[in-house]
Parts: C-alpha cells; structure tokens; sequence
C-alpha cells in the first residue's frame, strides 16, 4: 500500500476516481528508477534529497514519493559500521565529557584516541558514530522495475490503499474461489452468490489497522486480478474526514492492464523462509531475558557475544537482531491473513524465533489477549511514538 | 430485575431503561448510570465492576501545601478533575495522596515506555506493594497498574471494569481520537488527570471535563518558582544571520511572500497555515511555496551563527549540566558530531537512552542534546541550563523544556537561553511561546 498521505484520489458528487499513472508518466517512473539505481551505495538520506529534487521537476510531490514508495521492497538496505555504533558513541562522549566543550582540535584527538582504542581508523569511528541511524543506512540491492511495470505497481498500491478504506465492497467474477471468499470473510460479514458469476457482498468491520486491513485487501484484489472478468464496487470513506462514503468501481475490462501485483514482496517471503545468512550461535533474533536464562548467562554477557558476532544487530529494546532478518519478519508478517495471535506466531516461527511474543512487542505490535488464547489478536501500533 | 453489565467498553443495561439515550452505554458514564437507578428507585444489579482488593496504600510521603490543596481540591469535587502543576513541582506526589485517598485499584496511564518504568518504580517504593505494567511487552495487571496510553485503549475491552481510579498523567494527550477510548471505555468512577500545560483549545478543554472533570486546582511556573522551584531566568538572544544564510533567506521567504501576495492569502491563525498546506498538495505554485518557506525557515532555526553562539555558552558555563533543544533531529545529529555531546531522540534505543541519563544524573555527562523527546515527562533532575536552538511557537513546549531545569536545589538558579535568529520568522514564533 502506499501511504495514506501521498494517495491522488479525486471526488466528483458521488463517485471516487483514482488518479492513476497512465503513459505519460513513463518518464517519470524512468527518472525516478534511475535516482533509486544511482543511489545504490549511498545513504537513505542521500537518495530522499535526490527524489525531492524530482519534485522540484514540477511532478505532483505525491506521485513522485509513490513512485519511490512501491520500489522500496525491491531496496536493500544495510548499516555498514566497522565499530559498534553505541560503542562509538559512548567512546567518544566519555572522553568528550571533561572539557567545556569540544573544538575542532579537540575533536581530532578524541576520535584518533577513540580509533586507536578500538583499532580502527578515525575513518571509522566517524563512519560508524551514527550507521545505525535509519537515514545513515546505505542502499547495498536496487531491483528496479521496467518503468511499465512500476507504473502498473504505483496503480496496483494506489487501489489497495483505496480499498482499504472501504465500508462496503460488491466483488464479482466468473466461476469459484475458495480463498477468495475466505479472504474477504476476514475482511467482514461477506455474503456469497455462487452461480456462473461469484457475487461477494462484504461489509467490512470498522477500521482499526489501516495496514492490517491493507494486507488482506492486497491479498484479495492480488487474488481477484487472476480470476476472469472481475469487478469491484466499494463504498470508500476516503478521504477519513469525509464521513460520507463514495462510490469506487475497477473492472478487469477496463483497469485490468494498469494494475500488477508486486511478486517480489511474495517471492522474498518464500525465499527468505530458508535464512540465507549463516545463522549466528545465538539466533536471530535474539530475546535477550529468554537468551540469557537458557544460557545461564547475563544480559550483558549475551550483548557482548551478539557484538562478537561477524553480523551487526539492532536493539529493539530487549530482542536484537540483524537488519536483514527485521526486514525478513516486517515483510513475512505483511502476508498474515488475519490478525489471530496463532498467526503470528506461526509466521515468526516459521522464520525461526523461538519466542514470538517478545518481537512480536519488538516489530511494533502489541496482543490483545483473551482467555482464551486462540482469541487473542494482534494489532499494529501506530508510528514510533510508543516508545518515545 | 434490572442488571447493569460491562460488555467491551460498554455498560449495558438489561431488563430497564435508565433513560440514557440507549440501552448501551459508554463505559464512562457508568456512575451515572447507577446514578440514575438509584434515583428512580429501580431494583438492580451490578455486575459491571469487577475491580479487585486493593491492598492498604499508604506512603511516608509529605506532601507540600500546594500538592495537599490541590488533592483537597480533587477530592471537593468527587474526586474527579484535572491539577495542573509546573513540571517539577511533583505531580507524582498528588497522585500519590490521591491514591491514599481512595484506597481503590488505580490504573496510572502514561504517554511513554519510559514513563511506565518511572512510575511503577515510585510507586512501588512509596506503598511497598509490587504494581503491574502493561505496555512494551509487559503484561502484569495488578490491583495497581501503570499503562501507556497505546495499550491502555488496546485493552479497554477486557480491562474497562477492573479499576475505580485513572490517573491520567500528561493528560493534555487525552483527547486525541485513539487516547479517547481509554477516557470513554473504562468505567472508574474516580479520575485524576495531571499536566503542565492544558490546551489552549476550547473543544479540548470542554472535551476533558466531560472524560475526566473540570480542572480543580492550577499553579503557574511563576508562582512556584523559588520557593518550591527553582529560581530562573529566560534570556532570550537574537543573533544576527551569517551574510549568505540571510541572502538566501530572503531569496527563499520571498517566493513564499510573493505566492500569498498573488493570491491574496493571509496566514492568521494555524487554521489559515493548515489550509495553505493543504492547498499544496493539489496545487504546485502553493507547493513551491511551502518548501521555500520550509527552506528559509530552516536557515533561520538551524543557522551556523547559532551553533558559533552554542559553542561560547559551553564554554563559558562548563560547570552547567545543560539540555540543548532542538526542532529537528537533523540539528541534534549535527551538534552531536560536532561537539561530541550525548544525543537523545526518537531513535536513541531504550537502554542507550538510559544509559546517556543515567550518565547526566551522576555527572559523568555535563550536556545532551535532544529534539522533543525531553520535552516532557521525563524524570531528567538537575539541570540548571537549557538552550532552545529551535523549536515550534508552541508555548506548552516552552514551558515543557523550561520545566527540565525548575527542579529545585539549595542555591540553584536556571537560566533558559533561547537562540533566535534575528529579522526572521521565528522571532514571531519566539513571541507565540512565550506568550508575548
């Protein structure tokens, strides 16, 4: 999906019409691969200047971030440090501490002090000072897209995010589907008419999870693109402040050859069951409290081990694990098809964590528990915040 | 017979009508609801409130005169309502005495992980009871539980009837949509809200007396300072733009200036401002003209001639633990590279972030530097100079990051520096938060 702030939608009385990207913005998508392909090597931050300065080109700023938006799971991107970056920095603010403050001259000595106590050069130590800020992270893997193909990827996340805000939805298409219908149930109460045409009547629950919400839409229109003569009618309540639905009509016949679900996102899932790292002593991730009473050892002890380690691993607080394997559970989670806790941890351990409820904790979510624990649920919380 | 049940965030009232609008009613009303039953004489029963034995609350605590009016004061108006007290001036403590009070089970809500540990580590130490945490990976309901906000609204469902009291602590974060469930689905009869800075927003304030009350007692930063406070003083210093920061300056605030002139708009109120955002998204003129204010506004509150400022008042105050305040994390990453200073942001992991504090407390760190992640709530004793590099016209932040240096010691005076880039927009900002 894409973010909900850069969906171009326009409303006219009662009806909702998305603002696809048609031809004319093949040069767009060539422009806006191309910064994505150059910017291989160099930072987050780096590549975001590059694409704001596409805006500058007097494209829609919305269409130019949606275009960088749904290339971002064909990025890779690692912190590249030689030393700890938290080492560094406590390193470098200790020694810092003793003067009123801290002149170029000043600043020389303490980084060569710093490199020469970690062995490393004061290249190093400036390098790897801040490399596990998200912005400092450099894109090592671009897969770009042929620019008709990205287009038909912007129009295929564009409808999902769309559909997402759906109160109602009327799909249609020819002869059966069980996953379909099974997929759309998980979305509401859905009424079935077999016949020679399908008819799914869905009324969708309230919106709580945009993102969950969005994953089984993705799941069910990536399903419904490979029936034949489909069609979708939504209510959408876009944009949220509007209360007042509108109406939101695709069809095979005349949407079906903009529209292309991404298979790189499902590849890497099935791909990245069997991790492609060597897998460290440890684990990974690691729940550091779990680790360490299995092991017998501190906290602390495991911390030091997971430095050892050849791979660099995030601080989630309380669970650690490497850049690669965050990306693999962010990405393995988009596909779950409800929100039952049993899910999750069915997907987390499928990928090789031993506990799932701590990184559960770790990735963002949190778990309304019941009784009962085949009710409990997941929920995505919001942004960073929560730990802020 | 009548029975009131609670049903995920709702009370329901089954076999009568209490006259409420509807047979299910919001969790929140729930004292008003037997209220009502009461006075009309019904026979019912109550099988809303599942709440559990408290243990016997009870701290050595000795509160101030102004701490015990403003429980005094909470308790006079059925204990419920808002105190509004400086940061610093111990609003823990009110909590505290109000609990006491009560003797009831108590949900403690707070808008961060940080927070949590805080207060579930004074409360434990002050009634000498283990006390639950739910938020962060923790779940441990006890009779006395401290919450985040997030998990608090999660949980409204299964844990809406388990307490008689809810403090409310930062509750200006109370009337944001999802915050709002915690308010209306849960039933405590007993609230307690506590914050620095109330809303200037009438819609907030009168949204907050129906979810929580009224505000019952309030003290200004001036009126403690001294005595309960520190002692302080705000110098606020206008410093003048390097000659090719103003250049640009100019050049960029003028598209801005010239784009409202064509179009006959003026900026009034954030209102005004909101709509010229959004008017940006659909129109590019009105797009070019939000980034050349968005870049001359970022000279202005990211100048280098601040950073030369910054660097003096180091130097010529190295025995002050001091807190640098930023707008944006870029400029705390910049002063941290430069000046090797501890930073603290929304991405500073929970045991680093620890770690920089708990340095800063005992002394071995002198300085951080940090965008809004300080600028309330937590618990940072001691400093006794800040600077604001940048910030928003957002007066409850002014008084947020005043606040980090009130904390009263024996001969403290704090003083607040505030760096402002001259002859630029954010001198009109500098006035907004102060109130000028």
């Amino acid at each position: 999906m894409l973010p909900v702030e850069l969906v171009r939608a326009r409303r006219r009385k009662d009806s909702l019409t998305a603002l696809f990207a048609d031809k004319e913005k093949l040069g767009l998508s060539k422009t806006v691969i191309a910064v994505h392909r150059e910017s291989v090597e160099k930072s987050r931050a780096e590549l975001s200047d590059a694409l704001s300065r596409c805006e500058e080109l007097g494209y829609d700023y919305r269409l130019v971030r949606g275009l960088s938006a749904v290339l971002e799971p064909r990025c890779i991107f690692q912190s590249r440090s030689v030393a700890p970056p938290p080492e560094v920095r406590t390193a470098l603010f200790t020694e810092a501490a003793a003067l009123p403050v801290v002149k170029p001259h000043d600043r020389i000595r303490i980084v060569s002090e710093v490199a020469a106590h970690l062995g490393v050069g004061p290249g190093d130590v400036e390098e790897s000072m801040y490399a596990d800020l998200e912005e400092e992270a450099r894109l090592t893997d671009f897969r770009p897209p042929t620019p008709e193909e990205h287009l038909r990827l912007y129009n295929y996340a564009l409808t999902v995010t769309v559909l997402s805000h759906s109160v109602r939805m009327d799909i249609r298409y020819q002869g059966r589907d069980d996953r379909i219908e099974k997929i759309a149930g998980g979305l509401g109460k859905a009424t079935v008419k077999a016949g020679k045409t399908t008819i799914i009547d869905v009324t969708l629950r309230p919106l709580r999870q945009l993102s969950l919400r969005a994953a089984r839409v993705d799941s069910l229109l990536a399903r419904l693109l490979g029936t034949v003569d489909w069609e979708i009618a939504a209510d959408v309540a876009y944009p949220p402040r509007y209360r007042e639905p509108r109406r939101f009509e695709l069809s095979r016949r005349i949407h079906g050859g903009i529209l292309e679900a991404d298979a790189v996102e499902k590849e890497e899932v099935v791909i990245e069951i069997t991790p492609r790292q060597k897998k460290s002593s440890l684990g990974d991730p690691v729940v550091l409290e779990e680790s360490a009473e299995r092991l017998g050892l501190t906290v602390s002890e495991i911390k030091a081990r997971i430095a050892a380690e050849r791979t660099r691993y995030l601080d989630l607080g309380g669970v650690m694990m490497s850049r690669g394997k965050l990306g693999e559970l962010k990405e393995a989670l988009k596909g779950a098809l409800d929100d039952r806790l049993k899910t999750y941890q069915g997907i987390l351990k499928a990928h090789g964590c031993r506990n799932p409820v701590p990184v559960l904790y770790a990735l963002g979510y949190d778990v309304e528990w019941a009784q009962r624990s085949g009710d409990s649920r997941v929920f995505r919380l919001g942004g960073r915040k929560a730990t802020d | 017979m009548i029975t009131v049940r609670f049903d995920g965030g709702s009370v329901v009232v089954e076999g009568g009508e209490v006259f409420l609008g509807s047979s299910v009613i919001p969790a929140y009303r729930y004292s008003e609801v037997l209220e009502r039953l009461r006075e009309a004489g019904a026979e019912f029963r109550d099988e809303a409130s599942e709440s559990p034995l408290c243990p016997h609350l009870e701290s050595s605590y000795e509160p101030r005169d102004y701490q015990s009016e403003a429980v005094e004061a909470w308790a006079r108006a059925g204990c419920r309502g808002v105190v509004v007290l400086p940061t610093g001036a111990g609003k823990t403590v009110v909590a505290i005495k109000a609990m006491e009070r009560l003797q009831a089970s108590t949900l403690v809500v707070v808008p961060t992980l940080v927070l949590v540990e805080q207060w579930r580590e004074t409360l434990q130490s002050a009634f000498k009871i283990p006390v639950g945490s739910l938020g962060g990976g923790s779940e441990d309901i006890r009779p006395v539980t401290v919450s985040t906000y997030d998990s608090a609204a999660l949980r409204a469902g299964s844990l809406g009837n388990r307490f008689k009291l809810i403090v409310f602590d930062e509750v200006h974060h109370l009337p944001a949509q999802t915050n709002r469930r915690i308010a209306t689905g849960y039933t405590a009869p007993y609230r307690l809200g506590l914050t620095a800075t109330l809303s200037e927003d009438e819609e907030a304030l009168v949204d907050l007396a129906d979810l929580v009350g009224a505000v019952v007692y309030e003290k200004a930063v001036e009126e403690l300072a001294g005595r309960h406070l520190s002692g302080y003083t705000v110098r606020t210093v206008q410093i003048p733009l390097a000659p090719e920061e103003r250049a640009e300056y100019e050049r960029q605030y003028s598209i801005y200036r010239g784009f409202l002139q064509r179009r006959g708009l003026r900026i009034r109120s954030p209102r005004d401002y909101l709509r010229f955002v959004q008017s940006s998204g659909v129109d590019p003129e009105a797009r070019r003209a939000l980034l050349a204010r968005n870049a001359a506004m970022d000279l202005a509150l990211n100048s280098g001639a601040k950073i030369q400022y910054l660097s003096r008042l180091l130097e010529s105050n190295p025995a002050s633990k001091t807190i640098i305040f930023t707008r944006h994390n870029k400029l705390v990453y910049r002063i941290s590279r430069e000046f090797l200073i501890p930073s603290i942001t929304h991405q500073t992991g929970r045991e680093e972030r620890e770690e920089i504090l708990s340095k800063f407390r005992d002394g071995t760190y002198r300085r951080i530097v940090t965008s809004q992640v300080l600028d309330e709530g937590v618990d940072v004793p001691d400093a006794s100079m800040a600077v604001i590099l940048s910030g928003t016209g957002s007066s409850r932040e002014f008084i947020q990051r005043l606040g980090r240096i009130l904390r009263k010691r024996e001969g403290k005076e704090a003083v607040l520096f505030e760096l402002v880039s001259q002859d630029t927009a954010e001198t009109r900002m500098s006035r907004r938060r102060k109130g000028a």
